[in-house]
């Protein structure tokens, strides 16, 4: 009688690592294949100021950095921060602008402003600004966009720009707050920023990655800075392209021949339209010719530096004395409580 | 910030041949990849990486190996087309390829039935050939830690992988 010799089980492990190891592999995947999940290296889609945290620093304050993402924080956020600030001055300067003794029929709509202490708008701003979407590679123009609600004390040179949103992509709570009090000489920004997803709720890859970015940015909390207005450029009633003063603005528009009414819509209802030209600044304005007052104001700057195709800020939503809030709270620059305080006004 | 269209392309096919091994079929393969190479990515946010061959090769037999895992739950209540592995070898004889596919089929159902930390020790040494300090490094335990796993998956394996096949052909 014969017993079947049973094969040494060792051995058939070896035999197995053999065979898995030299078994045929097919052609690997393309690396593009690989990385599809990767929006490190395939971030074609457009950089929004919205999916980016407002960065709150004058452009002289802003350490460098080193990082993708981080080169997006330093490259939009001064810039829009800057431009939100800035931006205001069109609006005052628009208001103002329709006084042209050349313009009578504006003259009802200035005494019309006039009659009003507070205004709240909605400024929505888009550019189209050269930034650095690849780390290896040359920075290109893109498509940018952002949204605040601006508040203008029309009895006094002050403003306050509003900014809440969820951005990197919808990982990080976002308020900021800049307000600007010429005669007080004294700017407060505000920003309170904080994580709603951490690493292990992410849904995407995305995500994790501006969770990375945010932590390494440094800017969460809340934090209130404060500057002299006369700092970094945001210099109230002066013109951003030539500092000319709002006063020498007026009177280069009041200058202007051929402005003229033109009957127009805005949301479907009946407005009269004046549009301004100031070399490469637009600023188109319509009035509600009912109500007297203006319902949307548009300003469009062509190339306003080399790394700019174009600003245009759009103020529209007009709410006039609505706000039931006491002027000297909402336009105090002030740090609210229980925000760390930089204080470069003192410093400077 | 590392340029990981050049890692990829570095490590491309030590990573695929990892998952391909372990898994069988491209699909499962492919986005076993991706899901390594994202848990790279995480892990080389907050640790500098000297060699990432060990690395990639380490995230992926895991990510593998859990596949297998989650195939065989799936496999209780069906059996996908995705899950039908591909042959193993197109140039051998063909009683030579029915004993590596059969050697192969056998070692993928023996180590999905391991402890998930033996099944890794086990493929990264003995299959991928990286050492104990590659080993202990990416699946962050001691080298000794390490020997210890790869013995108990090899005597593990001697024991069971017969019983195993014997078993589920039964």
């Amino acid at each position: 009688m014969t017993t079947e010799k049973q094969p040494d089980p060792h051995d058939r492990l070896e035999r197995a690592i053999v065979a898995t190891s030299q078994m045929f592999v097919p052609e690997a995947s393309e690396v593009n294949d690989m990385l599809s999940r990767f929006p490190v290296r395939t971030s074609a889609e457009p950089v929004s100021p919205s999916n980016l945290p407002p960065c709150n620093l004058p452009p002289s304050n802003v350490s460098p950095r080193t990082s993708l993402t981080q080169s997006r924080l330093r490259s939009f956020g001064p810039t829009f921060a800057k431009l939100a600030a800035l931006s205001a001055v069109v609006v005052i300067a628009a208001l103002v602008a329709i006084n042209s003794p050349s313009q009578t029929a504006m003259a009802k709509v200035i005494a019309k402003v006039k009659s009003h202490r507070l205004v709240r708008c909605e400024l929505d701003t888009s550019a189209k600004i050269k930034f650095k979407m690849h780390a290896d590679k040359e920075a290109e123009f893109v498509d940018a966009t952002s949204h605040e609600t601006v508040y203008f004390d029309l009895m006094s040179p002050r403003f306050r720009v509003d900014r809440v949103e969820q951005t990197l992509n919808n990982t990080v709570d976002s308020e900021w707050t800049f307000i600007q009090d010429n005669q007080a000489n004294r700017i407060l920004v505000s920003s309170s920023m904080a994580l709603v997803v951490t690493e292990s709720d992410t849904k995407d890859f995305n995500q994790l990655q501006a969770i990375a970015a945010f932590r390494e940015s440094k800017l969460g909390g809340k934090i209130a800075r404060i500057f002299r207005v006369s700092d970094d450029g945001v210099k109230p009633f002066l013109h951003r392209n030539s500092d000319q003063t709002l006063l020498d603005m007026l009177d280069q528009l009041q200058s202007q021949s051929g402005i003229e009414s033109v009957a127009d819509e805005v949301n479907g209802k009946p407005a009269n339209k004046y549009v301004f030209v100031n070399g490469d600044d637009i600023i188109t304005l319509w009035v509600d010719p009912q109500a007297q007052l203006p319902v949307r104001i548009e300003e469009q700057q062509r190339s306003p530096h080399a790394d700019a195709e174009f600003y245009k800020w759009t103020y529209s939503d007009f709410q006039w004395d609505n706000e039931d809030v006491e002027l000297e709270v909402l336009f105090s620059t002030e740090p609210a409580a229980g925000y760390v305080v930089e204080d470069h006004f003192n410093a400077q | 910030m590392a340029d990981w269209n050049e890692i990829v392309s570095a490590h491309r096919n030590q990573v695929w041949g990892t998952a391909y091994r372990i898994l069988g079929n491209h699909d499962d393969s492919l986005e076993c990849c991706q899901d390594a190479l994202l848990d790279a990515y995480r892990y080389s946010q907050h640790n500098s990486i000297d060699n990432w061959g060990p690395l990639l090769v380490s995230f992926t037999a895991r990510r593998a190996i859990d596949r297998l895992r989650q195939r065989v739950r799936r496999r209780n209540s069906e059996v996908a087309i995705e899950d039908v592995e591909e042959p193993v070898s197109l140039s051998a004889s063909p009683p030579e390829n029915a004993e590596a596919t059969e050697l192969v089929d056998q070692l993928r159902r023996a180590i999905r039935e391991m402890p998930a930390k033996q099944s890794s020790v086990f493929w990264l040494c003995c299959v991928e050939g990286l050492s104990h300090a590659d080993v202990s490094s990416h699946l962050q335990i001691t080298v000794n830690e390490s020997r210890v796993l790869l013995h108990r998956a090899r005597e593990y394996l001697a024991e069971n992988m017969f019983q195993l096949n014997f078993n589920t052909r039964s």
